[in-house]
């Protein structure tokens, strides 16, 4: 028999001690680990402002307002591939007449304050408010890209004439406020203040 | 005997140094001191709730005890063998007795069939224990004393230097007590070291080197001819344990 060194081998007690030591030391990495991941993986969460010039389209408009505001979102495609046809923009009669919101004169038009619309130089439309207390006046501006960003525009002025000059600080000066949307954190989760 | 002991002394001494356990407030074992020598055959006698299985949970590491509880090898760590005194699980279990040798001594799943590398092993272990015919038998199907049996065979599955018996005997039938004095001989030839609790005081004495009476506290630990005379099993049977003769 070969002799090796013999081994003293001591039985620890169980339970508490090293165990828990054991857990704690689990729990502490665990932590660290999502810690880390958290650390690495997360990302500021960016808040645009909205100058004092604009609206915000979720926050600063009526209902009315919204349902315009998106309706002439969607007809702004359908204007562009009518430009695209006939090479010039069509008129407000001729929307109406293919029933495109909000140009088109029906029940909501009607409650949403009775835009009168007009084709202003070629290159916009204004919708003058009826009842501004419940939808403010509205301006599309065109430009001569078609796949240019929507870019409209709010007055809540009553009896408003159309602008003439269609330039940001010409309309910024007879009380208009352009319209943005964006797509930050939920609106749901700000609070108002 | 003792020169054979010096020669092919395989197993541990087993050292227990004033261990003492106390679980809530109920106090198990109180500063339990002895000693088990290497390649002897050492019985632990006592009257039920003496602290006896806690004592082999302690030697396990399976209880917060205190004191010093050490195995000093001759060498390199061997491997301790443990048969439990029952085996609790549904009569209704479809595992068959190669599954539960399976599941006990390999580690690849029992449910892959047995492992080449043990199977010659487990094989020869329940072919020492007489269990070689009732391979294919349900564990549910079988008598205590086979099962008991079949506990035994597990337990030399690696060969151990140390085996630690709770109760082996208690549900035996007559031809398993011969296979287990067989295996016992054995064991002694290879000089293993075997703490070994038993009831059957007769067979204590005609098997054990040495025997500790345990209630709470050890209160006797010498040859079984010395200890088992009747006043000493008085005091140690007696309800409320007293200090030792």
């Amino acid at each position: 028999m070969s002799m090796t060194s013999p081994t003293t081998q001591v039985v620890r007690p169980a339970g508490a001690g090293h165990e828990t030591l054991y857990v704690l030391l689990l729990c502490l990495m665990i932590l660290a680990v999502a810690g880390s991941v958290v650390a690495w993986r997360g990302e500021a969460q960016e808040v645009s402002s909205v100058g004092s010039h604009q609206l915000d389209a979720r926050r600063d408009l009526s209902a009315s307002e919204q349902g315009i505001y998106a309706d002439l979102r969607v007809t702004l495609d359908e204007i562009h591939l009518l430009r695209q046809e006939q090479q010039a923009l069509p008129t407000p009669a001729t929307l109406a007449g293919e029933g495109f919101a909000p140009f088109a004169q029906d029940a909501s038009s009607v409650s949403r304050g009775g835009h009168a619309w007009q084709l202003l130089d070629a290159k916009a439309y204004f919708g003058q408010s009826q009842t501004p207390t419940v939808a403010g006046s509205f301006l599309l501006r065109l430009t001569a890209a078609d796949d240019s960003a929507p870019d409209i525009w709010l007055n809540r002025g009553s009896a408003l004439p159309a602008p003439n000059d269609l330039t940001d600080a010409a309309l910024n000066g007879a009380g208009w406020q352009q319209i943005v949307a964006q797509f930050d954190a939920g609106v749901t989760r700000q609070h108002r203040h | 005997m003792t020169a054979q002991e010096t020669l092919i002394a395989y197993g541990p001494t087993l050292d227990f140094t004033e261990v003492s356990l106390t679980l809530g407030r109920t106090t198990i074992l109180d500063k339990v001191t002895f000693q088990v020598r290497p390649g002897s055959v050492h019985a632990l006698v006592g009257p039920n709730g003496g602290g006896k299985s806690s004592l082999i949970k302690t030697l396990l590491g399976q209880m917060p005890h205190q004191g010093r509880l050490s195995l000093q090898w001759p060498g390199e760590p061997g491997t301790i063998g443990y048969v439990p005194q029952a085996l609790e699980f549904d009569r209704g279990l479809p595992m068959t007795v190669d599954d539960f040798m399976a599941a006990m001594c390999q580690r690849r799943p029992a449910f892959l069939g047995l492992s080449k590398h043990y199977a010659a092993a487990i094989g020869e272990a329940l072919e020492r224990v007489g269990m070689q015919d009732k391979r294919k038998r349900r564990m549910g199907a079988l008598s205590g004393g086979e099962r008991q049996r079949v506990l035994l065979a597990q337990g030399l599955i690696p060969a151990p230097k140390l085996l630690v018996l709770d109760e082996p005997m208690s549900a035996l039938d007559e031809a398993g007590i011969q296979v287990f004095e067989r295996l016992l001989g054995d064991w002694r030839q290879s000089g293993i070291t075997v703490l070994w609790i038993e009831h059957d005081l007769e067979a204590v004495g005609r098997l054990a080197d040495r025997v500790t009476g345990l209630n709470r506290r050890v209160l006797f630990d010498a040859t079984p001819k010395e200890a088992l005379t009747p006043e000493r099993l008085l005091t140690l049977f007696s309800t409320h344990p007293r200090s030792a003769a």
